[in-house]
């Protein structure tokens, strides 16, 4: 009986696939061309990005923590942005702003302030006049204009806050001037102040007004944005609506808009990958950003949908630098030898993507050395040769390997992660290196991240682009992430001097040299760089895939996007 | 009677107060901390923890945090706002009191919960009672098969599949933002309706065979055999002398599975997008939200034990000869 019923289910499955392929296939044929039109204002923008699976935390900077910042975003504006319109797909075409946490400084343009100067001693802001804040939605404040005292107290309540930490021994003081010019002295210059402060995901301003009326409860967030708070309702999703008086406007075909263009932004959340590409699939949302790469095969059976891909973060093994058997560098790049990289790349179906990801991108060109300008031995890296692999680690004391603990947690990569263990160990068998996989949920693995507790190996994604950041975090003695416990005091040197240079280009060569070092001492075997990819309906306009202008979300481009209403109505939406 | 609840009802507060004990203890034995939350949470932060420990609570002795939450000990301003006052604290990273958390959270787990307990006895019992009364006909082979895929089928999976195919063929998906039932009570429903449905199968297979079970021997029984040896319709014979007797144990099963049903709740919501009491929970215990996890804890346990508490009222309705003294 049991078996007949599993049959049953077979043939269930089956049908259903074969019926969903035919489905997929009629709706080829029904691919519509899309033509531009004249900007309209109106209707919803419902979209969905990665960061809204789970519910947004408090608001307030004190508590504030990675996870609310996506929601903010919409109502609280940053300093600095990418140049959307001048370098663009819209403009020039020089970047498509597909590398996160990351604006090249010649892409960069004032949003809050008009213009910066950078002296060896201090950073001076100039404050956009004539921005106000947007309080209708509150009875405790005015639509005030929004000035660099504003900004000032603001930095100093994120810099007092539990979470301030990261400007210790490099903030001295911060203060306006006059009523719209903010001073940020230092003890010591770093070249990531200017990304903490101006377009990192944090680096978001509220009124000091909301400080005594209750900054943790979301109906009290006000700010210079878009979109003003509508809603929350407690897990399910958060609306917004537009600000009618915002600031800036858009040129299109020579004439000016007023942004946003959609009158109400609704922001749903949902948790799981398949309700995700439901949702997009029947037009309940418009966007879905950060799409991983397992819902590509899917997605891209609809025709309608425009996509565009990129890869901004990488998965590998973090190797326990400090202790055997990986304090040895040839057991290290024994163990990278001894990684089959394409077998990698094809499970996280990585396509084209260069094996040579980490730690600096190849969309950085001024940090990356492509993977041929490599010295030999840090070539040979890459091609897998299990033979030389054993060798090496016969040569090391190991003849007859070794055995290891290798942590993994279920979010690490976000599917599939025990798959790749899997495939981690099985690859590693063939050296003589067993691999025992121990999986914690992301809470336990981060306290053994954090506490330097972990044995051996840690399976880790790491994002590549802001290779300051990357590389000052993990390859430096003392880093944040430096988990491998990596000690080159070559390395330090020259990341201690990148920090401190405020010329861009002495400063990339300076970090493209640090690069070279890492890479050859194997602190982490990068395994493969993963894509990701956001899709749209096309009855959203005015908007060419870009990922992002900011630190990581899509927030501040979606302003831009209007809606072709009877586009979407001719869909059948 | 009236004593016995009573006697019931007061037991309640001892059972609450051993299972608080458990809960809270066994979340401060969870390896990892809320610290660790917030490091994976805000990756490129560094924090000061004394400053966070300080702020939450967490410098003091678990003692003493669990006399805060009990509300025996004051809190670090002074004073007493704990379970004897009422309140649940508040959730750490939301910033809210976990009590008006629970409250948004609540009537969404409540809802799904009581529309799949409808569902699976609006399925089950005709069911279980048909193949019962045409036994090893072709009817009672349908309806067994029945139980057996409800049974056997994971919710998990034939939620993802409810949730992807119709938007794949038709283009159609249930709504994923919450409309409250008092708000459009349609839209509603049709949130809840496919997910409770779900919910239902799992449970109404078990309901449909036990009813089954207990139908055919109840049948058998002398009385019954009299009461069609004098001439009475089927529809009186089942329904007034049979069925009762045998939901006894059937209704034992519904209250065990409650639990149950409360876990599936997890899954389902996740996959529907229900902002209910168990997506709640496992963020909680991702994030080491320690007031959250166990308010919520909390809470579950006296729904159990009412629970427990109606389907042992429900034996006295259900067979006169049990009393309770």
């Amino acid at each position: 009986m049991f078996k007949g019923n599993q049959t049953c289910l077979a043939i269930l499955i089956f049908a259903l696939s074969v019926s969903s392929v035919f489905a997929e296939g009629s709706q080829e044929q029904e691919a519509v061309e899309v033509e531009e039109g004249v900007p309209t204002y109106g209707g919803t923008l419902t979209y969905y990005e990665r960061d809204h699976s789970t519910e947004p935390e408090s608001p307030g900077i004190a508590n504030a923590a990675y996870f609310s910042l996506t929601w903010l975003c919409h109502i609280q504006e940053k300093p600095v942005l990418g140049d959307l319109e001048k370098y663009g797909p819209r403009g020039s075409g020089e970047t498509n702003f597909q590398v996160t946490a990351l604006i090249p400084e010649r892409f960069q343009r004032g949003h809050l302030i008009e213009s910066w100067e950078i002296t060896p001693d201090e950073i001076t802001w100039h404050v956009r006049p004539g921005i106000h804040w947007a309080a209708d939605n509150v009875d405790w404040m005015e639509n005030r204009e929004l000035t660099a005292e504003d900004l000032a107290l603001d930095i100093i309540a994120f810099w007092k806050s539990p979470w301030g930490g990261r400007f210790e021994g490099i903030l001295a003081d911060v203060y306006a001037t006059d009523r719209y010019t903010l001073v940020i002295e230092f003890e010591n210059y770093s070249g990531q102040l200017m990304y903490y402060l101006s377009y990192e995901d944090r680096a978001i301003y509220s009124p000091p007004e909301l400080e005594a009326n209750g900054p943790d409860k979301w109906e009290n967030q006000v700010g210079t944005g878009p979109f003003m708070f509508e809603e929350y309702v407690i897990g399910s999703h958060m609306s917004f609506v537009r600000n009618p008086n915002y600031w800036k406007t858009t040129t299109i075909d020579g004439v000016e808009y007023q942004l946003p263009f959609a009158d109400r932004l609704v922001a749903p959340i949902i948790p799981d990958v398949s309700t995700q590409m439901a949702a997009l699939r029947t037009g309940t949302i418009d966007m879905y950003g950060f799409a991983p790469v397992s819902t590509f095969n899917t997605l891209d059976r609809v025709p309608e949908l425009k996509n565009a891909k990129y890869s901004d973060v990488g998965f590998g093994v973090m190797l326990r630098n400090d202790e055997p058997p990986f304090n040895d560098v040839n057991v290290r790049r024994a163990m990278m030898l001894g990684t089959d990289l394409k077998a990698f790349a094809r499970f996280g179906q990585a396509g084209d993507l260069p094996a040579h990801w980490w730690p600096s991108h190849s969309g950085n060109p001024d940090v990356y050395t492509p993977q041929e300008e490599l010295d030999e031995d840090s070539q040979t890296l890459y091609e897998y040769n299990p033979e030389t692999a054993k060798q090496m680690l016969a040569d090391a004391g190991y003849p007859n390997g070794f055995e290891i603990d290798y942590f993994i947690t279920p979010k690490i990569p976000p599917l599939g992660s025990e798959d790749l263990a899997a495939l981690v160990k099985d690859s590693w068998a063939k050296i003589g290196v067993e691999v025992n996989i121990r999986s914690f949920d992301s809470t336990t693995f981060t306290m053994y991240r954090q506490t330097n507790s972990y044995t051996d190996a840690m399976q880790l994604g790491t994002q590549v682009g802001n290779p300051l950041n990357v590389i000052a975090d993990i390859g430096t003695i003392g880093g944040e992430f430096n988990v491998a416990r990596y000690r080159n005091e070559l390395v330090d040197e020259l990341v201690t001097e990148a920090k401190a240079e405020m010329d861009f280009v002495q400063r990339d060569r300076l970090l493209k040299e640090a690069s070279v070092h890492i890479i050859d001492e194997v602190p982490f075997v990068p395994l493969y760089l993963a894509p990701q990819g956001h899709y749209w309906w096309p009855w959203l306009r005015n908007y060419f895939g870009e990922l992002s202008i900011s630190d990581g979300f899509l927030t501040e481009i979606l302003p831009y996007i209007w809606i072709d209403q009877d586009l979407k109505a001719d869909m059948g939406f | 009677m009236r004593a016995y609840v009573i006697r019931r009802l007061l037991l309640v507060i001892p059972t609450v107060l051993v299972v608080s004990v458990v809960i809270f203890y066994l979340v401060d034995f969870l390896p990892g901390d809320i610290i660790s939350a917030m490091r994976t949470a805000d990756f490129g932060s560094t924090l000061d923890m004394s400053a966070i420990e300080e702020a939450l609570g967490l410098n003091a002795p678990a003692l003493t945090r669990y006399g805060r939450w009990l509300g025996v000990a004051p809190q670090a301003d002074g004073e007493f706002s704990g379970i004897l006052q009422g309140e649940l604290g508040l959730s750490w990273w939301r910033r809210m009191p976990v009590l008006e958390l629970l409250s948004t959270k609540w009537p969404v787990t409540l809802e799904l919960g009581l529309l799949s307990l409808a569902i699976s006895q609006i399925i089950a019992l005709p069911i279980g009672i048909y193949s019962a009364l045409r036994q090893d006909t072709w009817g009672d082979y349908l309806g067994r098969t029945f139980a057996i895929l409800c049974i056997s089928v994971p919710g998990f999976w034939l939620g993802t599949m409810v949730m992807v195919l119709p938007a794949i063929w038709w283009g159609y998906m249930p709504p994923i933002m919450l409309i409250p039932f008092t708000e459009d009570p349609i839209a509603n429903l049709r949130m809840f309706i496919i997910p409770a449905t779900i919910l239902a199968m799992a449970m109404g297979g078990m309901v449909m065979r036990m009813t089954r079970t207990m139908m055919l021997e109840v049948l058998r029984q002398d009385y019954i055999r009299t009461a069609w040896a004098k001439g009475l319709k089927e529809r009186v014979i089942v329904m007034r002398h049979a069925l009762k007797n045998a939901l006894i144990p059937v209704v034992t099963i519904i209250g065990i599975q409650i639990p149950f049903l409360i876990g599936g709740t997890v899954v389902i919501e996740q996959i529907f997008s229900l902002p209910g009491m168990g997506r709640l929970i496992v963020d909680a215990i991702n994030q080491r939200d320690y007031p959250l996890i166990s308010g919520t804890a909390l809470l579950f346990t006296v729904v159990l034990v009412l629970v427990n508490l109606v389907v042992d009222l429900s034996y006295a309705y259900l067979d006169p000869r049990v009393h309770y003294g």
